[in-house]
């Protein structure tokens, strides 16, 4: 019957990528972030901005084997060489948006092989989409976008070895887990006991993966080439790529090269040690006292901070996640149904009943309902799923890595693994319970069950593509709107004009549209400065100024200079009052007031802003003493 | 009872117009409703702290303030007062509300004032659009204040501009505590809820006609209704059962802040809307559902050897019970406290679907109970394998 076909899955990823690429898209076009605002103000996405202008312009110095970005860079490079740095920014924009919307499918299809049913992809792929942690970072100008990219490539790669673990596959495999090493320092050890843990696992498949398939006999060259692969592409891609940094970038940084590839992250050991032990100072640190440390002092404190960081990264990370968590033991519920031939565990699944044993009854510190469940629900999925149990295993060495790093380092956009590997979890077992019922369901000889995940899936699809365009059509019309804006602004001044900007702008759109000189970002350092003749990214212009120790003194030394200044911020619906300067970054915030100069016809309220030259009193500037006020002594 | 029964029968019989009769009581249930409909509440969803007074005022002095609302229909503004001295007194206030140099409004109150601070509020003749309009009150203290009066500021910049003292602007966040009301009725009510939307009452009538449809199709496809022109019955009751709801979440919604601008009203309506769709699907998905409840249950048992096998399995089925039922408690239960905020990409939380039914100890002692049972099955397994082992090489 033809409304029983089945769903044709390359249908749903790629509904799935639609999707996630409108609705990622809206923010970086609104520029709630973008590539040159991390939406928070830290600045930190100018380092890999800066050595990607570097490495443009030809100097390969900024590269270096213990740089957090070390892959990210070069690519971003080259698309600054390719388009310049104006042009080449929006380029990289568009670049970070596809590849954070290509995650969505990467996942999908993860559970897909392992399931085979869309429905589990679906649900995965909107988790995914909706993942606030990886639409951020991932768009944000970190470099968190390339690791967010390989941890998805690289369970993809080990779930597509899983169901057939061919030669180029395996060393593809390899050469993922280098590119999770390589990305960032954090992931360094746990990427190799991945690849090392990798070739043990692939060996026993049959046992952990259902849609296994079968391999054509390759004799026992190719069986040992086979086991060895993984590690092997995994030591090549780092050894080649470390060799390559080394030989073409610069002398690497002091005691870096004496400490070698594994040993990059000392100082972030030392600190670890020394929390662990205050009995350690940072210079008599050894690296056999992070060993010790990890081997004695962190089991310990192993189940509260195991529970902290349940609590603070996971089920805060997760939209609906109580219901994911619900959902994900319902469809566990179903798969034991239809477990054959009996319904209770493996002796491997036994050894999962201890996690909710062991940390709900034996550890008092288990405080709340969101780390109990989450720890039931764990050990349920380990129990009777043998692929989540495997995943767990492996991603086993970045949870501890996090968890153990947790009083120091730790943040959300590294725990973003750990949610990744969750929302995985939840995708299979609805999967796989899918499969069962469409079992059950199909044995009553009736094909409304693949009908049925037709229709739900295509609804999910057409309402995830429709909020999406909505917005991104929305956030595209406010642009527009912003161009027209800044096209009136720059009639509106004269020749004399700076242009001093919020956060959340172009700073080149502002320059092109106003033809005036820009300061970039002046509420949070003044990042970049723009003017019509001079270089796209680090003009020296502000330099002097930076260590003032006045915000007020800065903007008055700018008026002295012959320039009259002017404050842009995208309009949020009510005009900005007041902007808090920061080009100094050492002295307090002054609040200093702006002017409504010319009010914009187009929308109500707006107006051509200008600094006061008074400078304040601002917001701040409260004086509790004043209060209640006396009588005025000229009345009205 | 023969009544009754004959009634019950001739309604089996008759289903369209049991639709039709359903149809017409959801309208006049509807309008039964909206004739006693009032929204009356402020149209600033927090109170103003009312920490500072500004003060003394004497007779002729005055105290002005800017502000904007975002929702249709602004009645009145509250400000908040109180004098000097241990008795309340009758206290006179010329109130003036100005757009630009235009008095919009102009009333006289009398109020009785104490030394503790009270809320004053002056009514008037309603503003219908005053979206992206900028007010100024100005309160002056009339001729026959017996006592100076002070009226209350905050210091949280909530509102436009500074307040204004006798015509001397304060400083930049000093305000005037007031807060903007609205109390209307009836059909104004609907104008306001569909100047909430895109494209008003076209956009409120797009919405319910959209929502409407829906619930149709699913009543009809619950009770198996012909296609056709009998349809017509089922599209009326669905449109009807909207419009009910409707009514219903505008009276729950009746004293909160703007309801309809910042999504109180709506998702109420459509969390009502979706309970009587889900339990419409629910009994579509009944039978296919007993067909494979009937499936498992046989598939299940029907391969278990023995008493021992059939009770451990029981202890399985008896912890991925509780396991639900825990499960299922945390879902219902409220709020956790959240440590690491995550922000949404455009700087909202994230949404953790908390229903908050029930406490957060349900949970915590159910999924204890849950891990409990899960070590008694791994017990149970762990001796019937090792019996199993010892009657295989025996």
């Amino acid at each position: 019957m033809a409304w029983g076909r089945r769903v044709p899955v390359g249908l749903v990823l790629t509904g799935l990528f639609l999707a996630a690429l409108v609705i990622r898209s809206a923010p970086v076009i609104r520029l709630d972030y973008a590539p040159w605002w991390d939406g928070m103000g830290y600045g930190y996405a100018d380092i890999w901005i800066g050595q990607a202008v570097s490495l443009a312009e030809g100097d390969f110095s900024v590269l270096d084997y213990a740089l957090e970005g070390l892959l990210f860079v070069p690519v971003q490079a080259l698309a600054l060489k390719l388009f310049g740095v104006a042009t080449g920014m929006r380029v990289w924009a568009i670049f970070l948006v596809v590849v954070s919307a290509a995650i969505v499918p990467i996942a999908g299809h993860t559970v897909y092989l392992a399931t085979r049913q869309p429905l589990g992809a679906f649900v995965t792929g909107t988790l995914v989409i909706y993942d606030p942690v990886l639409a951020w970072y991932g768009n944000n100008g970190w470099s968190d976008a390339q690791t967010f990219l390989a941890v998805a490539l690289a369970c993809w790669g080990f779930v597509l070895c899983a169901r057939r673990p061919t030669l180029p596959r395996l060393l593809s495999l390899g050469g993922l887990l280098g590119m999770l090493a390589l990305g960032h320092t954090t992931w360094l050890y746990p990427a190799m006991l991945w690849a090392l843990m990798a070739p043990f696992l692939l060996a026993t498949r049959t046992r952990w993966f259902p849609a296994a398939l079968d391999l054509d006999d390759s004799g026992s060259w190719g069986c040992w080439a086979r086991r060895l692969a993984v590690p092997l592409g995994y030591f090549v891609a780092v050894a080649a790529t470390t060799i390559l940094v080394a030989s073409v970038g610069h002398e690497t940084r002091d005691g870096v090269e004496r400490a070698g590839l594994f040993n990059v992250d000392q100082n972030n050991q030392r600190v670890l040690v020394m929390t662990y032990d205050p009995s350690i100072g940072w210079d008599d640190w050894k690296p056999s006292d992070t060993a010790r440390v990890v081997l004695t002092k962190f089991p310990a404190r192993l189940p509260e901070l195991l529970a902290s960081f349940v609590h603070g990264h996971v089920t805060n990370a997760v939209h609906l996640y109580r219901w994911v968590l619900l959902v994900t033991v319902l469809a566990t519920s179903l798969v034991i149904a239809g477990r054959r031939p009996v319904p209770w565990p493996s002796w491997w699944g036994l050894v999962g009943l201890a996690i909710p044993g062991y940390f709900l009854l034996v550890e008092p510190r288990v405080e709340t309902s969101a780390v109990a469940l989450a720890y039931l629900t764990l050990g349920i999925v380990w129990a009777y799923i043998p692929l989540t149990r495997v995943l767990i295993v492996l991603f086993g060495p970045i949870l501890g890595t996090l968890v153990l790093y947790l009083p120091l380092t730790t943040q959300p956009r590294h725990s973003n693994a750990i949610v990744f590997l969750v929302i995985l979890i939840a995708g299979i077992a609805i999967g796989l319970a899918t499969d069962r019922v469409r079992r059950w369901y199909t044995a009553s000889g009736s094909g409304q069950f693949e009908f049925g995940q037709r229709v739900l899936l295509a609804t999910g699809l057409i309402v995830l593509v429709g909020l999406g365009s909505a917005r991104t059509m929305d956030a595209i019309e406010g642009r527009i709107a912003e161009g027209r804006y800044l096209e009136w602004l720059g009639d509106q001044m004269g020749e004399d004009a700076l242009v001093l900007t919020a956060a959340n702008a172009d700073p080149w759109q502002v320059m092109e549209l106003t033809g005036r000189p820009v300061v970039y970002d002046v509420e949070n350092g003044a990042r970049l400065v723009l003017e019509p003749d001079g270089p796209e990214w680090g003009s020296e212009m502000l330099g002097e100024f930076r260590a003032y120790s006045d915000e007020v003194d800065v903007l008055r030394a700018l008026e002295e200079r012959g320039y009259r200044l002017w404050f842009y911020a995208p309009w949020q619906g009510a005009e900005r009052e007041w902007f808090d300067p920061a080009v100094t970054g050492s002295s307090p915030p002054v609040p200093v007031e702006l002017v409504r100069v010319t009010e914009y016809p187009e929308q109500g309220g707006r107006a051509a802003l200008m600094v006061e030259t008074r400078f304040g009193p601002g917001p701040n500037d409260v004086d509790l003493g004043k209060l209640p006020y006396g009588r005025a002594s000229d009345r009205g | 009872m023969r009544v009754l029964a004959g009634y019950l029968k001739w309604l089996s019989e008759h289903r369209a117009g049991t639709a039709s009769g359903l149809a017409v009581g959801a309208i006049l249930a509807s309008l039964v409703l909206l004739w006693g409909l009032t929204w009356n509440a402020p149209m600033y969803s927090s109170t103003p702290e009312t920490l500072f007074g500004i003060g003394p005022l004497a007779s002729g002095e005055s105290v002005e303030q800017e502000f904007e609302v975002a929702g249709l229909f602004l009645t009145g503004v509250e400000f908040f007062a109180r004098v000097d001295g241990v008795a309340d007194s009758a206290t006179p206030f010329v109130a003036r509300l100005r757009e630009g140099e235009t008095i919009v409004r102009e009333g006289r109150i009398e109020a009785r004032v104490g030394t503790d601070i009270r809320a004053i509020r002056w009514d008037f003749g309603a503003v219908t659009d005053p979206v992206g309009r900028r007010f100024r009150l100005q309160v002056v203290v009339d001729k026959g204040a017996t006592r100076s009066a002070y009226l209350m500021a905050s210091l949280t910049d909530k509102l436009p501009g500074s307040v204004v003292t006798n015509g001397i602007p304060g400083d930049r966040h000093i305000d005037l505590a007031l807060q903007p009301w609205r109390k209307i009725q009836r059909l104004d009510i609907l104008a306001a809820t569909a100047g909430g939307l895109p494209g008003g009452f076209a956009g409120l009538a797009v919405l319910l006609l959209v929502v409407g449809l829906g619930m149709a199709y699913l009543i009809a496809a619950m009770v198996r209704a012909p296609a056709g022109p009998g349809m017509a019955p089922w599209l009326g009751l669905g449109l009807s059962v909207a419009v009910l709801v409707l009514v219903v979440e505008m009276h729950r919604s009746a004293d909160l802040a703007l309801p309809e601008t910042s999504f109180r009203l709506w998702p109420g309506f459509f969390r009502t809307v979706g309970l009587l769709a889900t339990a419409m699907i629910g009994a579509m998905a009944a039978e296919p559902a007993r067909n494979v409840m009937g499936n498992v249950g046989r598939e299940f048992l029907g391969r278990l050897d023995g008493g021992r096998e059939k009770l451990v399995a029981g202890l399985v089925v008896v912890a991925v019970l509780a396991s639900l039922v825990a499960g299922l408690a945390y879902a219902l239960d409220g709020s956790d406290i959240v440590f690491v905020e995550v922000a949404g990409s455009s700087g909202d939380r994230v949404v953790q679907g908390a229903v908050g039914l029930l406490g957060h100890e349900p949970a915590r002692v159910s999924s204890m109970l849950a891990a409990v049972f899960w070590l008694v099955v791994g017990a149970a397994v762990l001796v019937h394998r090792i019996a199993a082992h010892r009657h295989g090489s025996g």
